[in-house]
């Protein structure tokens, strides 16, 4: 929660930037962007981090039995420190912390990405019609987005999961509708700046239909303080995430979510602390790995702050 | 400064006279030694001050310090014991009771306490929110006052548990005139050794002690229950020294309190079932063979090592064991209990309509029972049945208990010790009869029961109520887990019951 | 600039009305009501659960219940708890001062924190310490709070007797832990900001020219750089704080902080409607109302917003 004003609160990244105008230079901006990103320590150790989870994420069925190594329940192995056996210990109901953690990305990364993509979705549609068309419709959007940013996003997330139900779509659901005022916000202000430019103008007298002309050509040139919100946004989906998890209303059991296994080893904390310090730990480096990505990704394309 | 100290106290002292009654001049002097306010850590959140609304044991532990019903149940003894009636005798037929109370007795805004308040409550009570509560008091054939120490209540039907009942801290007495003034604060109003002071919910309740109480005085000026929902944090609050009383530290963190020569740690098995209730009504679930297949596939003790920490004992029963009429002996009636056995479980799915498995959503309304479903999840995998865990809070799984869609819950039930209250769950028309259990003549035997005034015929009835629901199994009873309560080596005086009801009347802390 | 303020006031208007009603809507989607908790709680017969729902008012249509809930807002009828049978807006106040008090608490640890180690980067700009604090802050950034504040109960509050666990009974002591735990979070933008804001000012030649007058680097650090450095951090911090106030929700479950956040989560839990949706607006309109000063403040400080503020007018008239 504390998180989500990182962006809010960097009105310079959303005006300073100029998006170049043409798609040739766009390329040409993006090679430098990368060429930017690769010098950055920080950013590579974020990326690097992400592809590992990632990729245990995605072969994490191929790594273990779910039945058997994930939620298979063995109470005469329970609370078992933290050993060659079993790395990060065993929990209350004897399953093994460490192979939780690692199957535990799938769930975590996926609430924080599809919580993403669904804020993105909907808030850049929302924000790109808000800057193309000036007039009612953007009025409509801009109050509804008030509307959305007025409630703190954590209560808000309280309030719809606790209405529609502790699933894992649900709680996607909440978390991305919570981003949708900053990714209405960051695209509505690029769309401005390049809604002038001649280009659009010259597509505009050739005939092309309006909806043609925000998708392959407006948006594309307004896609890099998207992109960096998006990465920020991840972060602090999954930190959303594991913080209704903890108020219990997170991915259902016997799912080995990070927040849950947190939640539920939060009575084990002065007894058998490894079953907090790992899955928060896990939290905790995931969290850091997108928002370094993403806070290079910003330096990169906004070289005024980096300097 | 100790001088100063001492020399306040010294003026305190002789000025409390004023405020006392005159009867309790040596009282305060006790509690010179003794800290003034003492502090309880409670786990569960008190929504209401007024002793008819709420019927949970948070409630009734603060319900018992500020109010008198006319008799109270001792715990220890297990018996009824003058409250603000000295005595009570009944009619041969026990339908009419007439009860003489105390003469001495003040409510905390100074009124005296008389027969017509004990009128007045039952008038409140006839309109009150509480199903108990107001079906006792409007099935009343009729009460009266026949003088101001004398109440005579007349019931339509005799009742064997009337004392149990109306000992309970929701049959509290009222004062007329202070509800009659102000409804909504007028209920807090009560004749105990303590009186509403502040309360703030979520937060705490402060209660006052009230000098012209009618009993022994309190040694505490000031009680307050401080509600630190987290077990660790409650704990940790206990060892700083921010409170004087933990109510249930965490099962996880006994040995620390063990280990800590500065605390005491009570435990003891409480009287809590624990259950797992199979929806009758559902269409898989109202197969008997499926449902004692489940009861025969559950390993009870995993289930306590997993969900309660090792720390309870295996219910061999729907029915509390301390409670009137209890029966366990399975074999002498041809049946055998639900110990955990496969085979048995394999025979009785292999029975019934579905001997291939079936797929099931079992619902959770906290982590302890989601713990708990998560072991029954991975043990009925070996019978083919596979479990869906469902979370809701408690307003869904209320809401889901109403309309009955839902196919199994975990839940626990503390019965009181009379026969009768296991009413509740298997009778219908009750909000915890979560099996939607409905049996002719189950339903026959418990209102059969309630009349017998023959001890013996009355214990066959319940003896044949629970070889029913045994062979029938709406419930598979799980265990009634451990509790306790750790305080300060310096706290002393407050009485700890298995019911989780404590009273902390003469709780004092040493300085 | 003061037709500015009223406008943006007026505009919270619709707002409200919106957020009112987005909440009002979804806690009607909610399965269960506050009298199927009362049936669970106090043992309800079912012909009372429907007399009991007339009395809360819960017959009829979202549309309607809702009108009629907006016409008693409409009249500063905020309406009563349905839990305590107490007045919402008399609930939100009495919780209001620990919600202040921990967000006041926790900007000023975040301002210690991350004033001092942003303008430690920015001087020492590209340095191992430079990287090392800015990964600090990031670490900061990465925890989640209410882990912190577990950590912190564990490692801290145990082992340090005059710090409480939890509570707001001790006074300034028991808000320490929860005031590091909300404000770690924040410590990253806000030294972040310093430190970019630093490196903006200390490349000016008026900082030249102080040092050529033969001050200490300390004094034209701390005196002309940080002085000009100091907008867009108030900003920030301005904001942060806005935020604090909206919602340490799980930093107060972890420390039994008696805030408003506790209250609607309560109140969620609890099916209790007037309660939810009241608490939101005041929060809304509170939260509102401090973004709208420390606008304003942005303004008073810096002309050059000042400026625009006269441009928009103008365009707008």
């Amino acid at each position: 929660m504390s998180i989500n004003n990182v962006t809010i609160n960097a009105p310079a990244t959303e005006s300073a930037h100029g998006p170049a105008p043409r798609r040739y230079v766009r390329k040409t901006q993006m090679r430098i962007v990368l060429h930017q990103l690769s010098k950055n320590k920080g950013a590579m150790v974020g990326l690097f981090i992400i592809l590992a989870i990632v990729l245990v994420a995605i072969f994490a069925d191929v790594l273990f039995d779910y039945d058997r190594d994930v939620v298979g329940i063995h109470i005469s192995q329970k609370l078992l420190r933290p050993s060659w056996a079993h790395p990060f210990g065993t929990d209350d109901l004897g399953r093994d912390i460490f192979i939780r953690v690692l199957y535990g990305s799938r769930y975590s990364v996926s609430v924080g990405v599809v919580a993403t993509i669904i804020g993105l979705g909907i808030g850049v549609v929302l924000g790109a019609i808000a800057g193309y068309y000036c007039g009612l419709a953007e009025d409509i959007i801009m109050r509804f987005n008030d509307i959305l940013s007025a409630v703190p996003s954590i209560l808000m997330g309280i309030v719809i999961v606790s209405a529609m139900g502790a699933t894992t779509f649900n709680l996607m659901l909440a978390i991305g509708i919570t981003s949708v005022p900053q990714f209405v916000r960051i695209t509505r202000a690029s769309v401005l700046t390049v809604r002038n430019q001649e280009y659009i103008e010259a597509l505009h007298a050739a005939g092309i239909s309006e909806a043609r002309i925000i998708a392959f050509h407006v948006l594309p040139n307004c896609l890099s303080p998207i992109i960096v919100q998006a990465t920020l946004r991840i972060a602090s989906a999954i930190i959303a995430a594991s913080s209704l998890s903890f108020l219990g209303l997170g991915v259902p059991a016997p799912a080995p979510e990070w927040g849950s296994m947190l939640s539920l080893g939060r009575q084990y904390v002065r007894t058998a602390s490894y079953l907090t310090i790992f899955p928060g730990l896990a939290i905790l480096v995931t969290v850091l790995a997108f928002n370094l990505l993403g806070d290079g990704l910003r330096d990169a394309i906004d070289p005024k702050l980096k300097k | 400064m100790k001088k100063t100290v001492i020399a306040m106290l010294l003026i305190l002292l002789s000025l409390s006279p004023c405020f006392a009654t005159g009867v309790k001049e040596e009282q305060p002097a006790k509690t010179a030694s003794y800290k003034e306010e003492v502090v309880i850590g409670v786990q569960s959140k008190t929504s209401g001050t007024n002793p008819t609304s709420q019927t949970s044991v948070a409630h009734k532990i603060l319900f018992n310090l500020t109010h008198n019903s006319l008799v109270g149940y001792d715990e220890k003894s297990k018996e009824i014991v003058p409250e603000l009636a000295v005595e009570w005798k009944s009619s041969s037929d026990l339908k009419t009771w007439t009860f003489t109370l105390r003469n001495d007795v003040t409510f905390h805004n100074g009124q005296k306490f008389t027969a017509d308040d004990v009128l007045y409550t039952a008038e409140y009570g006839r309109t009150a929110s509480n199903a108990t509560v107001k079906s006792f008091w409007t099935g009343l054939e009729s009460i009266k006052a026949i003088d101001d120490t004398h109440v005579e209540l007349v019931l339509k039907t005799a009742n064997l548990d009337l004392l149990y009942l109306i000992s309970n801290e929701y049959f509290a007495i009222l004062n007329r005139e202070a509800v009659v003034a102000d409804a909504t604060k007028g209920p807090d109003i009560g004749t105990g050794p303590y009186m509403n002071k502040e309360f703030y919910s979520g937060d705490y309740t402060l209660l006052e002690r009230f000098d012209s109480y009618w009993g022994t005085l309190p040694a505490a000026k000031y009680l307050r229950f401080r509600y630190l929902p987290e077990g660790t944090a409650r704990l940790a609050a206990l060892e700083n020294g921010e409170i004087d009383v933990c109510q249930a530290p965490n099962n996880t963190e006994l040995d620390i309190i063990k280990a800590n020569a500065e605390l005491v740690l009570n435990t003891y098995q409480t009287t809590a079932l624990t259950f797992l209730a199979l929806n009758t009504e559902d269409p898989v679930l109202s197969d008997q063979n499926v449902r004692l297949a489940i009861a025969y596939a559950i390993n009870i003790q995993d289930v306590i090592d997993g969900a309660a920490s090792g720390f309870a004992g295996i219910a061999n029963g729907m029915w509390g064991f301390f409670q009137y009429g209890y029966f366990d002996d399975w074999k002498s009636v041809g049946q055998s209990s639900y110990a955990t056995n496969v085979e048995t479980a394999k025979q009785y799915l292999a029975k019934s309509k579905y001997p291939q498995g079936a797929t099931l959503k079992f619902t959770a309304a906290s982590s302890w029972t989601v713990n708990a479903l998560q072991i029954i999840q991975d043990q009925l995998k070996a019978i083919n049945i596979k479990v869906e865990i469902e979370q809701v809070d408690a307003a869904g799984l209320s809401r889901k208990t109403t309309t009955g869609d839902y196919q199994a819950i975990i839940y626990s039930v503390t019965f009181t010790s009379a026969g009768s209250d296991s009413a509740r769950i298997f009778t219908p028309g009750n909000s915890v009869n979560y099996a939607r259990y409905n049996n002719a003549r189950v339903n026959e035997l418990f209102n059969l029961a309630g009349s017998d005034t023959n001890d013996t015929t009355r214990k066959a009835k319940y003896k044949e109520i629970q070889t029913i629901v045994h062979a029938e199994c709406p419930y598979v009873p799980l265990y009634y887990a451990n509790s306790g309560v750790a305080h300060s080596k310096k706290a002393e005086g407050a009485v700890y019951n298995t019911s989780g009801n404590h009273d902390y009347t003469y709780i004092k802390v040493a300085k | 600039m003061l037709r500015y303020a009223m406008k943006r006031l007026l505009l919270m208007i619709p707002v409200i009305i919106g957020v009112s009603f987005l909440i009002f809507f979804i806690m009607d989607l909610a399965p269960g009501d506050i009298v199927d908790l009362k049936l669970a709680e106090e043992g309800l017969t079912y012909e009372q659960t429907e007399q009991l729902r007339e009395a809360y008012g819960l017959t009829g249509s979202v549309f309607t219940r809702y009108f009629s809930y907006m016409l008693n807002f409409l009249k500063g009828d905020l309406g009563t708890s349905n839990v305590s049978g107490r007045p919402v807006l008399d609930s939100f106040l009495e919780k209001m001062p620990a919600t202040i008090v921990l967000a006041c608490a926790s900007i000023f640890v975040s301002i210690i924190i991350s004033i001092p180690l942003g303008i430690y980067a920015a001087i020492k700009r590209g340095t191992f310490a430079d990287n090392a604090s800015m990964v600090l802050s990031f670490i900061g950034l990465s925890i989640p709070n209410f882990w912190l504040g577990l950590m912190l109960i564990i490692v801290v509050a145990l082992n340090v007797s005059w710090l409480p666990t939890g509570g707001f009974t001790k006074g300034i002591a028991s808000v320490i832990l929860p005031a590091i735990t909300v404000g770690t979070g924040l410590t990253a933008t806000l030294a972040r900001t310093t430190r970019s804001s630093m490196l903006d000012v200390l490349s000016q030649d008026y900082l030249r020219t102080e040092r050529a007058k033969g001050h200490k680097e300390f004094k034209v650090i701390m005196k002309y750089a940080l002085r000009n450095a100091l907008i867009p951090i108030i900003t920030i911090a301005g904001g942060q704080f806005a935020v604090t106030l909206g919602g340490a929700v799980l930093t107060e479950t972890v420390f039994s902080w008696p805030g408003v956040g506790r209250l609607i989560v309560d109140a969620v839990n609890s099916r209790d409607v007037p309660m939810v949706v009241g608490c939101i607006i005041l929060k809304s309109i509170t939260i509102g109302i401090v973004v709208l000063i420390v606008d304003l403040l942005y303004a008073v400080i810096d002309p050059r917003i000042k400026a625009q503020y006269a441009k928009r007018k103008r365009k707008t008239a």
